[in-house]
């Protein structure tokens, strides 16, 4: 598979690609389904998703806008939109239902166990307030500390994410930070008690490309001294790729492929994967090669095909594929794709045309 | 990178902007005079030698630049200059303590109605809309008829008619400001829903009810000197300048004195406060526009 992504050649590459002998999961969603209601009806924006998080991983999710992936991070910590709700499944920390515990004990995990960044962070930062009161809000959101305490750890947070002068950047209001320096504030701010769990949802989306980076070489670097766990959420497989040590492809509310990441840039079984790899350009690449597009756009969920949600896009749909569920299937070593001809996708060079020239 | 040029010129244009000098004008001038009335009201017993309640029938319905009485006096002998100016601590302090309260209780209901939505939600806009149903005032004037004259029920009165349009200003807002990024991320950092509420989501939406209060506090006056004309509001012998109009009113075709000082110190209040509430609000709203 000649796919436009290679494994970022950093130093920490080893790392990421040696298989943990006996992954211990920290959290394990079963079952997970969450439906908008609306007048229209109901739609299943994540159907029936089950995922372990496992230790210390970095555990990608990608998937275009409307695949559910945003919607799934946050029925896990429960802080669904008006109008969501989490119909079934479990999403098992330490011993204990998240979705069946009551809201205070909810609040004491929120943050403390599992802390979350999103999208925009100009946008996360409370406009009224200084970046130092946030952060001492956070800081002491859960534990009490006296003022002079809270101000050193407020201060240490933000040198920690690489913030220049950060004692006197405290008394800055949001509006005063750059995007690049706001995320790194927000970061500051969902790691001030030291989570096991963050929850990344876009942290890079709303950044420029050389600040995306630095982020995302952050929250590594910060992943791996803290031994934290993070669930990443990108609609980029670049971004995805550089940090993930395991990706899951979700496509209209449901997980179509999931393998380590190596697996699945080197030999992606499922044909939707296959035409996500064909989108990305490389810089790297020494031939010029056309881009892929994949043919039709994400279904509409409230009008989802029989079968294979990706069929009526796919160039190797057959009858079968539309005749029923199609689960997930275990295609090698920790490897599942919910496709029922994994052998055809592997067997082919080519899946979709690349006919279609980009002109912009 | 046309974009950034434009962009730039434009967010320098708005700091530089802010408020124009003709506002900054009107705000000084009205705090200038909202000022001297303030201090007139506090100064009163140093600045008239009358006592605003004792009656000298002899010296009654003075006209306006008899000796010692700049403005005349009333049916009773009383200093109109002197009452007017005892007046205005009550006045004054009923149209703030009656901004207040509806502030206090509209801004709690509003943004329980738009922060928990469902039945809360639904029980405070719909008793919103049958208070809205009746005229203003005359759901004043029923109010504190069936409750009785007195200045406990005119502020229980002003509140529960009052409260409506702070409700539906920060419901409004918190609608909007309920789906922004940091509310999440409160939410996300585990902190109570008081907490998010109080903390997070009532200073980012109670600047549209403030700058309305500073407007509130004018009308309510009018309001009070309305009630206080019709005999609801204060009750005599308290000097208060609606019920100094509503005295005063048998006599308006011989002695127009009575009644027109006291409506001219209503009028100056008015005045002052709308303009230092114009000069207010329209820093808030540069301050806010960030």
């Amino acid at each position: 598979m000649t796919a436009g992504l290679t494994p970022d050649p950093a130093p920490d590459a080893t790392r990421r690609f040696t298989l943990d002998p006996a992954p211990v999961p920290v959290m394990t969603v079963r079952g997970l389904t969450t439906v908008f209601r609306s007048a229209h009806g109901t739609v299943r924006a994540v159907d029936d998703v089950s995922i372990d998080l496992r230790a210390g991983e970095i555990l990608g999710i990608v998937g275009e806008s409307g695949s559910g992936k945003s919607m799934f991070t946050r029925s896990v910590i429960r802080l669904l939109p008006v109008g969501a709700e989490t119909t079934a499944g479990e999403v098992v920390y330490d011993g204990q239902d998240l979705l069946a515990i009551p809201q205070s004990r909810m609040h004491r995990i929120r943050g403390r166990e599992i802390a979350s960044i999103f999208q925009d962070p100009i946008a996360a930062l409370n406009p009224v307030y200084t970046v130092g009161r946030q952060l001492a809000e956070a800081i002491t959101s859960h534990n009490s500390r006296s003022r002079v305490e809270t101000r050193e750890l407020a201060v240490r947070a933000l040198a920690d994410v690489g913030i220049p002068s950060p004692a006197r950047r405290l008394g800055d209001f949001p509006h005063q930070f750059s995007g690049g320096m706001a995320q790194r504030v927000v970061v500051a701010i969902a790691l001030a008690s030291d989570p096991r769990i963050l929850l990344a949802d876009e942290p890079t989306t709303a950044l420029d490309v050389t600040t995306q980076h630095q982020i995302l070489m952050l929250l590594l670097r910060i992943q791996r001294e803290r031994q934290m766990t993070v669930l990443l959420v990108s609609h980029s497989l670049g971004v995805i790729a550089q940090l993930s040590d395991r990706v899951a492809v979700m496509y209209a509310g449901q997980i179509l492929e999931l393998a380590d990441t190596r697996t699945l840039l080197s030999s992606p079984r499922h044909p939707y994967t296959v035409g996500l790899l064909g989108c990305v350009p490389d810089a790297a690449e020494t031939r010029p090669r056309r881009l892929v597009s994949i043919p039709g756009s994400a279904p509409d969920l409230s009008r989802l095909p029989d079968g294979c949600r990706f069929a009526p896009r796919c160039p190797l749909a057959i009858d079968a594929c539309t005749s029923g569920e199609v689960p997930l299937i275990q295609v090698g070593p920790s490897h599942e794709a919910r496709c029922i001809r994994t052998d055809e996708v592997a067997r082919r060079d080519t899946l979709f045309s690349t006919a279609v020239e980009r002109d912009d | 990178m046309t974009s950034v040029v434009v962009g730039a010129g434009r967010s320098a244009d708005v700091e530089q902007a802010g408020p124009s000098a003709g506002r900054e004008t009107l705000l000084r001038a009205g705090g200038g005079l909202f000022a001297v009335i303030v201090l007139a009201g506090l100064l009163a017993p140093l600045l008239s030698p009358y006592d605003p309640i004792a009656q000298l029938p002899r010296e009654s319905l003075l006209p306006p630049g008899s000796p010692g009485h700049m403005l005349g006096t009333d049916q009773f002998g009383r200093d109109i200059y002197t009452r007017a100016l005892y007046a205005i601590r009550l006045d004054l302090f009923i149209g703030i303590v009656g901004v207040l309260l509806p502030l206090i209780l509209g801004t709690a209901l509003g943004a329980i109605a738009g922060y928990l939505r469902g039945w809360p939600e639904l029980i405070i806009m719909r008793t919103l809309d049958v208070v809205t149903a009746f005229p203003y005032l005359v759901m004043l004037i029923a109010l504190v008829a069936v409750l009785g004259p007195s200045l406990l029920n005119l502020f229980v009165a002003l509140t529960a008619s009052g409260w409506t349009t702070y409700a539906r200003l920060v419901r409004g807002e918190m609608l909007v400001v309920r789906e922004h990024e940091y509310i999440l991320a409160a939410e996300g950092l585990g902190l109570g829903r008081r907490r998010v509420l109080l903390g997070h989501l009532i200073p980012n939406v109670i600047s549209p009810a403030l700058v309305f209060a500073m407007a509130d506090v004018v009308l309510t006056i009018l309001f009070a000197a309305s009630l206080s004309f019709l005999g609801l509001g204060v009750q005599p012998p308290t000097p208060e300048w609606g019920q100094m109009i509503h005295e005063g009113q048998s006599f308006i075709l011989g002695a127009w004195w009575l009644v027109t000082f006291p409506g001219l110190f209503i009028v100056a209040t008015g005045v002052a406060l709308s303009m230092l509430g114009d000069g207010i609000a329209d820093r808030i709203r540069v301050g806010g526009r960030t």
